[in-house]
């Protein structure tokens, strides 16, 4: 074995022990905790990033028990992934169970973007439920969908309450500041509005983000 | 290879496991609080900080810092017992969770969707030593914000799930009601028919009362007992606050063109204030009372004229007197008052006595007067029960201190104490 070769062999053996060393200290987590760093930590309650999947968005729906605290923080982690899961959870939509019902309307209402997405909650506008109705027109008021505006009309005059909002909030109060922001408009109550929706309903129109009549 | 650079690369590949292992069994830096908690005994100042990483959306942070002193940042501070308590947020923007932070996520949504708040925190939440993660919107207004981060800094839920359908679970058409019995700021009727649950419209806020903002949107505000629950969870260790007093209260019982009597007392003290803000202590009054006659008009009894002067001072055998102190301290009203009962309070009168020729009347018939035998002895009783400087109701606390002046027609009450930690458990 020549000098250069027994050399060579220990430069490897070196870099390789260099490398095993840190690829150690990494996993047994002895790199510290400077401040300032975004290293993970295992104390954090929940990290949505990364963690939500079809089938686990499904099973959060299907799954939904309000008298868990953290059911609606669940739905909420779909929610903040993002991802395209209305196609998944509108046969959830149908179904028997009621909380059930409202989660994947909760979700899907959330997610609501595409021309696809609001065809699916569209129908939900003509819902019996006044609480369905109104989430679904909350949603589909901020896409330009005009037939939301009488969906929120008719819960201005509704004493539910936005189901588990914390802290309650009256489904009213989200129907009149929705109704607001996108219509510019003021009205004393319920009446005012439908006046107003009869007078202008036919004529409005969705222009840069707010909806506006001749 | 030889037998130098055999022990060479085995002295490398040691090396460096070493430092790993050493790396490993290092104690570990002191966790950066989730609330950091700062008592300033000197200036009886507690400052709580609530340390919080804000994901997904940068531009949200100094929106939400702003929301933040809106509903906890109150102008001057809260106070707790002797303290001014102020609320900071350290909010930074990040990419993903961070040791010794809390965990903020702004879920992106738009304006109109029924997004709901939440915040997750362990079972049995210590604020000051674990993580909550919240789950908000940049819609979120202020009240719901200030409404999470109560619940950031250990707060509960006030209000009760209705029962509507009487199945026993919560579904989701079912609202929420304030919970008496967790916010004592309302009050719950049983209307007909009674059923012993809480039914929509039964709760209602009682008068004089402020919405909590645990326990309601609407204009519910951050109440004191939200504030003493706060440091109760973050400053578990403070304890003994005390107190000094002074003051004197003067008062005029009696005053005419000719005649004034004013009695008065200088009086300090000291209390104690404990865990849950009772007064204990002590009071010491030395009493006075001051009696002049002036100008009173002159007697002419025929064969001669007087143009008396007379007056004095009433002498108090004991005019000096200590009694219990007791009250509370609620937030920043103080409450002070003698603990001995007003009936054992009472003394004799003291005699007044005043000497004037035959025929000259000091005209002190308010003062319980009469002339004795021998027509030249006037003999004037005066009511001298100790009186209180103290109303039975609460003085404001201000930068730890009182300055009480109340002045009506014909007294006044002036006092002042002085609040101060003493110690720590």
């Amino acid at each position: 074995m020549s000098a250069s070769a027994a050399g060579d062999r220990l430069r490897a053996s070196v870099l390789l022990t260099v490398v095993l060393a840190a690829a150690l200290l990494v996993a047994c987590g002895g790199g510290g905790d400077a401040p300032g760093t975004d290293e993970p930590d295992d104390q954090v309650q929940a990290e949505p990033q990364g963690t939500v999947t079809e089938e686990s968005a499904i099973e959060a729906v299907e799954s939904f028990d309000p008298a868990d605290e953290e059911a609606v923080a669940s739905l909420n982690d779909i929610v903040y992934d993002g991802g395209d899961y209305v196609p998944s959870l509108e046969p959830l939509l149908e179904s028997e169970d009621p909380n059930v019902r409202w989660a994947a309307l909760y979700v899907i209402a959330n997610l609501t973007d595409t021309e696809d997405e609001i065809g699916v909650l569209t129908p939900i506008l003509e819902d019996d439920e006044v609480i369905f109705s109104v989430m679904a027109a909350g949603s589909l008021a901020g896409l330009g969908v005009v037939d939301a505006l009488p969906a929120l009309i008719g819960g201005l005059s509704s004493t539910a309450q936005l189901p588990y909002s914390d802290p309650p909030q009256p489904l009213s109060s989200f129907a009149l500041l929705t109704l607001e922001r996108y219509t510019g408009e003021t009205f004393d109550d319920a009446d005012e509005w439908q006046a107003w929706w009869d007078d202008v309903g036919s004529s409005i129109v969705w222009e840069d983000g707010q909806y506006v009549s001749d | 290879m030889s037998a130098t650079n055999a022990r060479l690369v085995a002295l490398l590949l040691l090396a460096p496991l070493l430092a790993a292992g050493i790396a490993v069994r290092s104690p570990a830096e002191p966790a950066l609080a989730q609330n950091t908690v700062d008592v300033d005994n000197d200036n009886k100042v507690i400052t709580i900080t609530i340390n919080a990483n804000l994901i997904g959306n940068d531009l949200q942070v100094p929106l939400l810092e702003a929301d933040f002193e809106e509903y906890w940042g109150k102008e001057g501070g809260y106070t707790y017992r002797c303290y001014k308590v102020v609320f900071k947020l350290d909010l930074v923007a990040a990419s993903s969770p961070q040791r010794g932070r809390h965990t903020v996520f702004i879920v992106p949504t738009k304006f109109g969707d029924p997004f709901i708040a939440t915040v997750s925190s362990p079972r049995d939440y210590r604020p000051a030593e674990e993580s909550a993660t919240g789950r908000w919107s940049k819609w979120d207004g202020s009240t719901t914000q200030a409404h999470e981060w109560g619940h950031v800094l250990g707060l509960p839920d006030e209000y009760n799930e209705l029962d509507t359908n009487g199945n026993g679970e919560r579904d989701y058409g079912e609202g929420s009601v304030p919970d008496p019995s967790r916010a004592p700021e309302y009050s719950w009727t049983d209307d007909s028919p009674m059923n012993g649950i809480i039914d929509a419209g039964e709760v209602s806020l009682k008068p004089g009362e402020q919405p909590s903002l645990m326990a309601e949107l609407g204009r519910s505000q951050v109440l004191q007992r939200h504030i003493d629950s706060i440091i109760d969870k973050h400053a578990p260790s403070l304890t003994e606050c005390q107190g000094t007093l002074s003051g004197t209260i003067t008062e005029t019982p009696l005053k005419d063109d000719y005649r004034e009597l004013t009695r008065s007392a200088d009086f300090e003290g000291w209390f104690d204030i404990d865990d849950d803000g009772n007064v204990t202590g002590e009071i010491t009054l030395t009493y006075d009372a001051v009696l002049t006659v002036e100008d009173l008009p002159g007697a002419d009894v025929g064969i001669a004229a007087f143009d008396p002067e007379v007056g004095g001072r009433v002498t108090d055998p004991n005019p000096t007197r200590s009694y219990p102190l007791t009250g509370s301290l609620e937030g920043d009203g103080l409450t002070l008052e003698i603990a001995t009962p007003e009936e054992e309070r009472e003394r004799d009168p003291i005699e007044f006595t005043i000497i004037a020729d035959p025929g000259v009347s000091a005209g002190l018939g308010g003062g319980d007067a009469f002339t004795a035998p021998g027509g030249n002895v006037q003999i004037i009783k005066i009511d001298m029960t100790p009186f209180t400087p103290f109303g039975g109701f609460p003085a404001t606390v201000e930068d730890n201190a009182v300055h009480f002046l109340e002045e009506g027609d014909g007294y006044q009450i002036k006092w002042d104490a002085e609040l101060a930690n003493v110690a720590q458990r």
